[in-house]
C-alpha cells in the first residue's frame, strides 16, 4: 500500500517523508475518523482521501509542521473536515461540532503575568470561534492555504470560503478588541 | 495588545489539539483489503490526472495510450464497447460488487434532475435536498415506493449486494445502467454529467421496461 502511494511522490525527499506519515499517523487517522464516523469502512474511505489530499497539495508543505511538532494537529483537521463532508454527503446529522464558548465569556485573567494572560486571551478567543470558522481560519492564516485550495479540501465554493475567513476575521477581531494581529 | 503570527499559529494549534478526542479507547485496527484495492484504484486514477504527470515522457507515453485505447474501443462491436465499460467501473467480490464513479470535481449539485412521467397512481411523499445529495420518494395507495437518488460521488464507489440480487448492463441510449434486481427491490445506477444515479423501486412488480420508460423522463 505504502509503495502505491509512493508512486505518486517524485523526490525521495518528500518520499521518506510520507513514510514517515504513513507510518506514524494513520493508525491515529482512522481512530479519529471512527471515532466520527461509527463505520470502519467510512472511516477507512476518509484516511484514503486525507491522504491523497496530502498528496495533491504537496507533501513538501508537511515538513515544517512535523519539525514544529504541529503535524497530528494539521492532520487531526483535515480528518475531521473529510468526515464532516462525508457525513454531510451521506446526509447523516452528526453531533461533531465541539461545543464552543460564548464570546461574552472570552476574558483577560489577571493572575498571570501580562504576556501569559495576554496569550490565554487569544486562545480564548479562538475556543470561542464557531468550528466552521476556527477550522478555515486555521488553513487560511496557520497554513497559509488560499481559498480555492480550502474549498478543494472542505468540499466547498471558494466563494464560500472566502465569506468565511472573512466572517471569521470579524468575528475573532470582535472577540479581540482592536489592533491586535500583524 | 498585537498578536504576531507566531501567537496565532500556537494558540490555533492549541485550541485545535484539544478538540482531538480521546482516541486511546478505541480498538486498534488493521486495514481492510478493501483499503488496499480502493486505494490501488484511486492511485490509479491520481496518476492518470495531469497533476501527476509533469515528466514530458510520461505525459507522451500518456497520449499514446489514450490514442490506443480510442482506436481498440472504435474497433469494438457497441456490446463490446458497454461490456468493457460495464468491467471497467464495476469489481465483482463474493458478496457484493462495488461500482466505481469518477469524482468529476464537482463540489455541489448544479442541476437537479426530476422524474417527469410517473407511473399512474405514484405521488411523492418525501423529498430531501442538499448542496450535495437529493433524493426523492414515491408512493401509491399500496405502499409500492419509487425512490431517485442524485448525488456527488465523493467516496468513489458504491457497494452492491450480489448475494440476494442478480445484476447486469444495461446500454440505453448510450449510456451504461448497472441494473440489479430480486423478489423485493430492483433498481439502476448510472452515471451522468458527473453525478450518480440511483432509481429504485421497492415491491413494486416493475419491468424492466417500465423502469426505462421511467429513466428516459428524468430531466
Amino acid at each position: 500500500m505504502l509503495t502505491l502511494y509512493l508512486s505518486l511522490i517524485e523526490t525521495a525527499e518528500d518520499r521518506r517523508l510520507f513514510e514517515r506519515i504513513y507510518e506514524k499517523y494513520r493508525v491515529d487517522m482512522y481512530k479519529y475518523a471512527y471515532v466520527m464516523l461509527h463505520d470502519e469502512r467510512d472511516a477507512e474511505d476518509v484516511v484514503q482521501n486525507v491522504f491523497l489530499t496530502i498528496i495533491k497539495r504537496g507533501v513538501d508543505k508537511l515538513r515544517d509542521l512535523e519539525g514544529q511538532d504541529r503535524l497530528w494537529v494539521y492532520l487531526s483537521v483535515v480528518v475531521r473536515n473529510q468526515c464532516s463532508a462525508f457525513a454531510k454527503k451521506r446526509g447523516m446529522r452528526m453531533a461533531m461540532e465541539q461545543e464552543y464558548n460564548d464570546h461574552r465569556g472570552v476574558k483577560t485573567n489577571d493572575a498571570l503575568p501580562p504576556e501569559e494572560a495576554n496569550y490565554q486571551f487569544l486562545v480564548n478567543a479562538i475556543r470561542s470561534l464557531p468550528p466552521t470558522y476556527a477550522d478555515v481560519l486555521y488553513y487560511a492564516l496557520v497554513q497559509e492555504m488560499k481559498a480555492p485550495e480550502i474549498a478543494k479540501l472542505l468540499k466547498l465554493e471558494p466563494a464560500a470560503v472566502r465569506q468565511r475567513i472573512s466572517r471569521g476575521r470579524r468575528e475573532l477581531i470582535k472577540l479581540l478588541g482592536e489592533d491586535h494581529i500583524t | 495588545m498585537t498578536y504576531s503570527k507566531e501567537d496565532l499559529a500556537a494558540a490555533f494549534d492549541q485550541v485545535m489539539r484539544e478538540r482531538i478526542p480521546e482516541l486511546s479507547d478505541v480498538p486498534e485496527h488493521i486495514f481492510s483489503d478493501r483499503f488496499e484495492q480502493r486505494m490501488q484504484k484511486l492511485i490509479r486514477r491520481e496518476a492518470a490526472h495531469p497533476w501527476a504527470v509533469s515528466h514530458t515522457a510520461a505525459r507522451n507515453l500518456l497520449v499514446a495510450a489514450l490514442i490506443a485505447v480510442l482506436l481498440f474501443a472504435l474497433s469494438m462491436s457497441v456490446s463490446g464497447v458497454r461490456n468493457a465499460i460495464y468491467h471497467f467501473f464495476t469489481r465483482h467480490f463474493d458478496t457484493y460488487d462495488e461500482l466505481i464513479f469518477d469524482d468529476v470535481g464537482r463540489t455541489e449539485i448544479e442541476h437537479v434532475y426530476k422524474i417527469t412521467a410517473l407511473p399512474e397512481g405514484f405521488n411523492k411523499v418525501s423529498e430531501i435536498e442538499s448542496s450535495t445529495y437529493v433524493v426523492t420518494i414515491y408512493e401509491n395507495e399500496i405502499g409500492k415506493t419509487i425512490r431517485f437518488t442524485q448525488e456527488l460521488p465523493f467516496s468513489g464507489t458504491t457497494s452492491v449486494d450480489n448475494e440476494r440480487a442478480d445484476s447486469t448492463a444495461i446500454e440505453i441510449d448510450n449510456q451504461v445502467l448497472y441494473y440489479s434486481f430480486n423478489e423485493t427491490v430492483s433498481f439502476i445506477l448510472w452515471e451522468k454529467d458527473g453525478y450518480k444515479f440511483n432509481l429504485s423501486f421497492v415491491h413494486s412488480d416493475i419491468s424492466v421496461e417500465q423502469i426505462l420508460e421511467i429513466y428516459r423522463s428524468i430531466q
